[in-house]
């Protein structure tokens, strides 16, 4: 009835089947003989203890502690409804959401992690009642960060598996957290970590900080201290900051260590490094003229300054923050040498303090630069940088012109206190000559005297070389810089002749009438510099003049100052007055000879720079 | 017409079978006690569910190994219709529902039925009748090949519409080793995939978990929680099991770590409890099916009788295949449940139907005992 059916491809098919079949029972017979286990995940390594972090002095940072979680195996748990709503009044949580995990989760699940002590205590007495069915308590590692928010940044945090997530936590972690034991112990000991903050200073720097940054209404502020003559940080302070011990309830913003993260145009105070950089070129020498008539014209939009300074040298070009002087010293050197330097002053590129989130900032390349680059970065402008740049770019001008790379750990001992590594002064090249160096720093000493731009930092008795910034903040927006967002500065370098410490303040977007760094990022300074002069007993020159001196001075005839607020000038001879022109940020208008008959504003009117003062004489 | 009453079937298959049927629900026992639990039912909830299913599945299976195959032929036309109505009643709310994703459940008398399953073998049993039929002329491509090839695509397209990917490839696996078999020319199957690799390509995009499954197979994506830990769990399980196994019931990964440990991963538990040496049993005992079955085609003279077997044999044969290479992670994770052990009352039930078909087929075969051709 039917041909016989050819069934030769059964044959084949049959044998693909087989060989089927023999990569599987392989596969099995690896797998199931052969394979170890994995090593099972973070969550159950051995009991690592976390190493402590210190400070400088060995007060401690962050530390290992034991805590109590809540977790439940749901098959035991008998009514789901009244389990939920006890431990969502234990535990704060809410009971909804609660009811839905218990619901929804197979078998073991964690209820809430790392509790306090009034939770676990009534856990406790629950389970005592015998009224929390599957629901157990089990001993978890932890860490404890008993400053809290004293140094968070730099210290960073974990995450409930112990698992460093940011800061030393996360830059330091496989020292922090041995993956293995040693020697088939059960429990593992991770490396201690000594900083070089102390958190003394860090404490009263946090402290001053928060002052400014509520008394200007600031978006942020920055304050790194270094020690000058190692780069060794001694405080760093970032605000908004947090409290490590209860990082989720933080956005990630004021989690965000701005000193190394925030990049911004520094103004006026990278004018110590675009004029330090023109000297040792040889394009200009401290005694080059440059004539300020308040705006440098050549490019568009032009340069401008608050005040006209006529003729300045160098000096007063730093000691006036005059812009159009900076514009004019940078016409003395290349383009691409000016480049060179910045790039070995560091900018551009990342510190390498060993943090995590570190951000480069920008200066680009000469062939991106307009005709305007120029000039405009020799005052601070297109060039973006991070504080910690400039710190350490300002390293350069404390070690006669050598830049040292900034450092944030001291030293890594073994749990049983063997050292691992020292961190010591570490140069990272030659960017100028010695005599540069310190002549910038001579220069930026004339900026503390009553005629300069700093002279609310200066501190009676103690040499201080220092240079305010103020820099309004480019808005992508209308392409243009913006007339209400300021970024506030100050470095100073103290004592000049021995410069010891490098204190930088960065205030960001203050929204008070005053936003000039000369007049809030100053003041700033000045608490840290005297907290510092106290804390590390700096010397101090008046008091060796006492100790020294019998001569009597004779009180002179005190001469007239331009501060904050406007003074009575009523009678005071023109020559008196003349000194005021000298006291750059206001601009003064004399009409006639004699003395003073007339004056505007009124005595007693708060001085802001850019006012115009009008002395009518007779 | 009842020609073949007074014949045994092949008694050695229905004691394989009962073998495998008996270690399954012992399994599935252990397996699924758990979940069961953790749906505030008592341990054996499951158990008894499955345990319904294949009395219910025997019972058809013995009817099914005792009708003529005549009729069966006959209602060819009536069980594509059939399949075609249950395909597309999950789409219509009153009947079907979606679980997980997927819209592949008729809901009827409180029972859940996969007609996916049912759509199996009605494609079986039609590509058999139809290829049977035309047998003589399969190589007119036009007028014989295609218009069957079109009509199992439609219904694998529809299976894929319900969300059941793995049931649409292994449908597409029979029909094309159903195809092979037949003496299709080669050329044809060639033509077939440079159709099909870039569909199922394109398919595979429009699913974003799938595509999630196949990265996370290629280590391309880290996947800590989804397919990517099943699978590692279950390889977690085989490794616990060693060579002895950890004991009947003394399995910890289904207690939680092993989603599915019950269903499409119960081959994982099976090896962490019993072993190497338990998993070489069932996978003898699945050899020993298929050897029977294969007999069984080998021996066919009727070419309606031959593919019916050869596509019922193969079906049980690459679903068991297909399942045990997803867990031990030689291939992408799929769904494809294990015969005779995984949970699911459908896939059993038209699995015990298959087997029935089977016996009733081998019941026909020419007296030839102590002859083998394999």
């Amino acid at each position: 009835m039917q041909d016989k059916i050819k069934k030769q491809r059964m044959f084949y098919y049959i044998g693909f089947l087989v060989v089927i079949l023999v990569l599987i029972i392989g596969r099995l017979g690896y797998i199931m003989l052969f394979q170890e286990l994995p090593e099972s995940s973070p969550v159950a390594r051995p009991d690592v203890e976390r190493g402590p972090i210190f400070d400088r002095n060995g007060r401690i940072l962050a530390i290992h502690s034991n805590f109590k979680s809540v977790s439940a195996w749901t098959p035991y748990i008998e009514d789901v409804d009244k389990t939920a709503s006890l431990l969502a009044d234990a535990l704060s949580l809410d009971k909804r959401e609660l009811q839905k995990l218990l619901l929804e989760k197979s078998g073991y699940t964690y209820i809430k992690r790392k509790i306090s002590d009034t939770e676990t205590e009534s856990i406790k007495k629950m389970q005592a009642d015998n009224l929390l069915k599957g629901i157990n308590l089990e001993d978890e590692m932890g860490r404890s960060y008993p400053q809290a928010e004293i140094a968070s940044h730099v210290v960073g945090y974990v995450n409930l598996d112990n698992i460093g997530l940011n800061g030393i936590e996360r830059e330091y972690e496989k020292l922090l957290n041995p993956r293995k034991a040693e020697n088939g112990s059960p429990k593992a000991f991770g490396n201690q970590i000594f900083l070089t903050l102390d958190i003394n200073l860090q404490y009263l720097v946090q402290q001053i900080a928060q002052g400014a940054k509520d008394e200007n209404m600031a978006d942020s502020v920055i304050i790194i201290v270094l020690d000058a003559k190692n780069a060794e940080t001694l405080a760093l302070c970032s605000l908004p900051n947090f409290n490590p011990n209860n990082f989720t309830a933080y956005t990630e913003s004021e989690r965000t260590n701005r000193a190394i993260n925030y990049n911004y145009e520094p103004g006026s105070v990278f004018k110590i490094f675009s004029i330090s950089s023109f000297l040792d070129l040889g394009g200009i020498s401290p005694e080059s003229e440059f004539f300020c008539n308040g705006s440098y014209t050549g490019v568009n939009p032009p340069i401008n300054d608050i005040g006209v300074h006529h003729l300045v040298h160098p000096k007063e070009i730093i000691q006036f923050s005059c812009n159009v002087g900076a514009a004019l010293a940078s016409e003395s050197v290349a383009s691409i040498d000016f480049y060179d330097m910045l790039r070995k002053y560091g900018f551009g590129q990342t510190t390498q303090i060993g943090l995590p989130g570190e951000r480069s900032g920008i200066l680009r390349t000469v062939d991106k630069w307009s005709g305007r680059s120029k000039p405009a970065i020799a005052f601070g402008q297109e060039v973006s940088v991070s504080a910690m740049q400039m710190v350490k770019a300002a390293t350069a001008l404390t070690n006669s012109g050598t830049m040292l790379k900034p450092l944030i750990v001291k030293k890594i001992l073994t749990p049983a206190g063997d050292l691992v590594q020292e961190f010591g002064r570490t140069q990272v090249q030659q960017v100028l000559g010695s005599n540069t160096a310190w002549e910038v720093l001579e220069m930026m000493k004339s900026a503390t005297t009553s005629q300069g731009t700093a002279r609310r930092a200066a501190i009676e008795g103690i040499d201080i070389s220092a240079k305010t910034g103020t820099a309004e903040v480019y808005d992508p927006k209308i392409r243009d810089y913006s007339e209400e967002k300021y970024v506030s500065s100050f470095i100073g370098i103290f004592p000049t002749n021995n410069p010891s410490y490098i204190v930088y303040v960065v205030i960001e977007n203050p929204k008070k009438e005053k936003y000039y760094g000369s007049q809030i990022a100053a003041p700033v300074f000045k608490e840290i510099a005297e907290e510092i002069i106290r804390l590390y007993h700096v010397p101090k020159t008046t008091e060796k003049i006492i100790e020294h001196s019998g001569e009597i001075y004779l009180p002179q005839v005190p001469e007239v100052k331009l501060e904050n607020v406007m003074p009575d000038l009523i009678g005071q001879p023109k020559r008196k007055i003349l000194s005021l022109f000298g006291q750059s940020d206001m601009n003064i208008e004399i009409r006639g000879q004699g003395y003073v008959k007339a004056q505007h504003p009124e005595a007693g009117t708060e001085l802001t720079p850019g006012t115009t003062i009008i002395l009518e004489l007779e | 017409m009842e020609r073949i009453k007074g014949k045994s079937g092949d008694f050695v298959l229905v004691i394989i079978l009962t073998l495998l049927l008996g270690v399954g629900l012992a399994m599935l026992f252990s397996a699924s006690s758990y979940h069961a639990e953790k749906l505030g039912k008592d341990g054996a909830y499951f158990f008894r569910r499955q345990l319904i299913w294949l009395l219910f599945g025997c019972v058809a299976a013995y009817i099914i190994s005792h009708i003529p195959l005549e009729l069966l032929k006959r209602a060819v036309p009536l069980i594509l219709f059939s399949s075609l109505i249950l395909a597309v009643l999950p789409f219509f709310p009153v009947f079907g529902r979606e679980l997980s994703g997927a819209r592949r459940w008729i809901f009827l008398f409180g029972q859940t039925f996969q007609p996916s399953e049912y759509i199996k073998l009605s494609m079986i049993v039609y590509l058999s009748y139809i290829l049977a039929r035309k047998e003589k002329r399969l190589n007119d491509a036009f007028n014989s090949l295609l218009p069957p090839l079109l009509i199992v695509l439609i219904y694998i397209v529809i299976v894929y519409f319900q969300n059941d990917f793995s049931t649409a490839f292994i449908i597409f696996l029979i029909a094309l080793s159903i195809f092979f078999i037949a003496n299709v020319k080669l050329v044809y199957f060639f033509l077939l995939g440079g159709i099909m690799i870039p569909l199922s390509v394109f398919l595979l995009f429009t699913r974003r978990y799938w595509i999630e499954k196949i990265m996370v197979f290629l280590k391309l994506m880290d996947d800590p929680s989804g397919s990517g830990y099943q699978v590692s769990q279950a390889n977690m399980a085989l490794i616990q099991g060693g060579f002895l196994g950890q004991g009947l019931g003394l399995g910890t990964k289904k207690l939680g770590p092993l989603p599915e440990a019950d269903s499409d991963f119960i081959f994982a538990v099976i090896g962490e409890e019993m072993g190497f040496l338990g998993l070489l049993i069932i996978l003898t005992a699945f050899v020993l099916l298929a050897y029977r079955g294969y007999r069984i085609v080998f021996r066919c003279e009727d070419r309606f009788e031959y593919y019916l077997a050869f596509g019922i044999t193969s079906s049980i044969v690459l679903q068991a295949l297909l399942n045990i290479t997803v867990v031990i992670g030689l291939i992408p994770a799929t769904g494809i449940p294990l015969p005779f052990f995984s949970l699911g009352g459908s896939s059993l039930l038209i699995n015990l139907i298959m087997l029935g078909i089977l016996v009733n087929i081998s019941r026909r075969l020419p007296l030839e005992e102590g002859r083998f051709y394999v």
